[in-house]
């Protein structure tokens, strides 16, 4: 039961902060920046490049979240930012070509096998039944931190204030004379910073290759949206629901149902899984499960 | 006119086909409480508009304190210290009154206030509350807010961005008489402390209260610049406002 638990959190780590980097994105900028997600990747093949090329892992980790951090402002300078004055749409649709450039750069740089960080190997520990590896812990507590910051950047700091007047009226917060322009760029490095971040955490777990992002997208997407475009935290309850429902079930014996002995899902079910929940979403709860009644004319 | 403080030179703004304004030229100085009037349409929110920066005039200059601000960004005119309010403004709903009146001053320079609070900062929030009667509203989400309260509000960031003048945009309509009689009391308080007002108004009697001076606008142009008391004898500012209950008085 414990190592159920133990898997959500595991799963949800991976699809948080990049869930919480687009919905960020989304609250100031007004569109779904689909290249998030290889901004994920970006971050965890290039840390992985930078040990290989002799880098201690520490330093490997910060110089490819810092650098995934520039490539997201510069590409958000010149080319995002002057999408948008044509459309929102116009903008997400070139985020999706992004994507796919960044995809055919992976596969021409660092090739189509898989590859992971050169780790010591430690023994699993065990927690309460659950078998917990070192690598998996250190992702856990690179997620909770980056949550934890970019938790009292926005609700504590003057910063964080003058983000969210921005994301709700932008010509009030003009008004008082915050500087909207910085106030997007900040919140576009920080969510490369966060998804770069997301991707490391996933890198450090396992083997990363080059399809890690577009493989992200479909339950980023759906944690972004269940949690309300454009409401970070509520990313973060998308990201938990969505891993929930996907370890229940691939994790569920459907044997007894179909009147055999062992029926499991193939891992494969799990994006169908978020797809579906991202469809119900659509049509239930367009604008994510936390609503706030406060709507006043 | 050295005590200017804006100066409003041949500004003209079309939309379109449609010519909004045409060379609109007055000035205000230092200290003066001006009232913007005149029928709908004639330009005044246009005006106001060009004035804070939300879009940029077709032809002529705007200088704010001797600075050419035409064709600034709406956040560095109000950086400068003109800042404007909003006649129906939309409030966030995931913010607090206090959380945006915090932010308002903050204008993200900085990471200051991580945890603690500068106490006179509260008092002076606090004292704006007080006056604006927001105070039972402080802790709730400014989108929640009636229209006429979140007018006030609209006001109270407006004084939180230290401004050296600020654009009002009807600030009595859908207000209390009671609080509207107040806010005559709040904006003498606002202009004594040194804070020059140009206030969009329909009331006349807010306006006759208030401004020592009128600008009357009509049909994109300024047709008056005068002391309240002259407007009723003012040919073309009667014509403006009644012209055409005139004509049919004549006809009848």
């Amino acid at each position: 039961m414990f190592q159920f638990l133990v898997d959500v959190l595991m799963r949800a780590c991976d699809l948080m902060l990049v869930a919480i980097g687009m919905s960020a994105v989304y609250s100031l900028m007004k569109f779904p920046n689909i290249a998030l997600v290889q901004y994920a990747a970006t971050g965890g093949i290039l840390a992985i490049v930078l040990q290989k090329i002799g880098a201690p892992v520490a330093v490997a980790i910060v110089f490819a979240v810092v650098l995934t951090g520039l490539v997201a402002v510069i590409l958000n300078e010149f080319l995002f930012n002057r999408m948008l004055k044509i459309g929102s749409s116009t903008a997400m649709i070139g985020s999706l070509a992004v994507s796919l450039v960044f995809s055919a750069a992976f596969l021409v740089t660092v090739g189509p096998n898989p590859s992971r960080f050169r780790l010591p190997v430690s023994k699993p520990i065990r927690i309460l039944d659950a078998r917990i590896t070192e690598p998996q812990l250190v992702s856990f507590a690179i997620v909770a931190v980056a949550l934890g910051v970019f938790a009292l950047l926005y609700f504590r700091t003057d910063l964080g204030r003058c983000m969210r007047a921005t994301s709700t009226n932008e010509v009030l917060a003009d008004a008082t004379g915050i500087n909207t322009a910085r106030m997007k760029t900040i919140i576009v490095l920080i969510s490369g910073v966060m998804a770069a971040l997301g991707g490391v955490a996933i890198a450090l777990k396992g083997e990363v290759d080059i399809q890690i992002g577009m493989d992200l997208l479909l339950p980023v997407f759906a944690s972004a949206i269940l949690g309300g475009l454009g409401n970070p935290f509520g990313a973060v309850a998308g990201a938990l629901l969505i891993s929930l429902v996907e370890t229940v079930v691939t994790t569920i014996n459907f044997g007894p149902l179909m009147g055999q002995v062992v029926v499991f899902l193939p891992v494969a079910y799990a994006s169908a899984i978020s797809f579906l929940l991202l469809v119900a979403a659509l049509l239930w709860r367009p604008r994510g499960l936390f609503v706030s009644e406060v709507k006043r004319v | 006119m050295s005590d200017s403080v804006l100066a409003i030179e041949g500004v003209a703004k079309s939309f379109g086909a449609n010519q909004v304004l045409a060379n609109v030229c007055f000035s205000i100085r230092k200290g003066e409480i001006v009232g913007l009037l005149g029928p709908n349409g004639c330009g005044k929110s246009t005006l106001l508009n060009l004035i804070s920066g939300v879009f940029p005039a077709d032809a002529g200059t705007l200088a704010f304190q001797g600075e050419n601000m035409t064709g600034q960004s709406m956040d560095h005119i109000a950086r400068r210290g003109l800042v404007r309010t909003f006649q129906l403004p939309s409030m966030p709903r995931r913010m607090t009154v206090a959380e945006l009146l915090h932010g308002a001053a903050a204008r993200g320079a900085g990471f200051g206030s991580l945890f603690r609070r500068d106490a006179s900062e509260m008092a002076e929030i606090d004292g704006l509350l007080d006056e604006l009667a927001l105070s039972h509203v402080r802790y709730l989400p400014a989108a929640s807010l009636s229209g006429g309260q979140k007018k006030l509000l609209s006001i109270a960031l407006a004084l939180r961005a230290s401004p050296r003048m600020i654009c009002l945009d009807e600030p009595t309509a859908g207000v209390h008489p009671n609080l509207r009689h107040h806010m005559v009391g709040l904006l003498r308080r606002i202009n004594a402390s040194g804070i020059t007002l140009l206030i969009v108004e329909h009331d006349m009697h807010f306006i006759r209260e208030l401004c020592s001076r009128c600008v009357v606008m009509d049909r994109g142009a300024v047709i008056a610049d005068c002391k309240p008391s002259e407007l009723t004898s003012n040919e073309q500012v009667v014509e403006a406002y009644l012209g055409n209950a005139r004509q049919k008085r004549a006809m009848a």
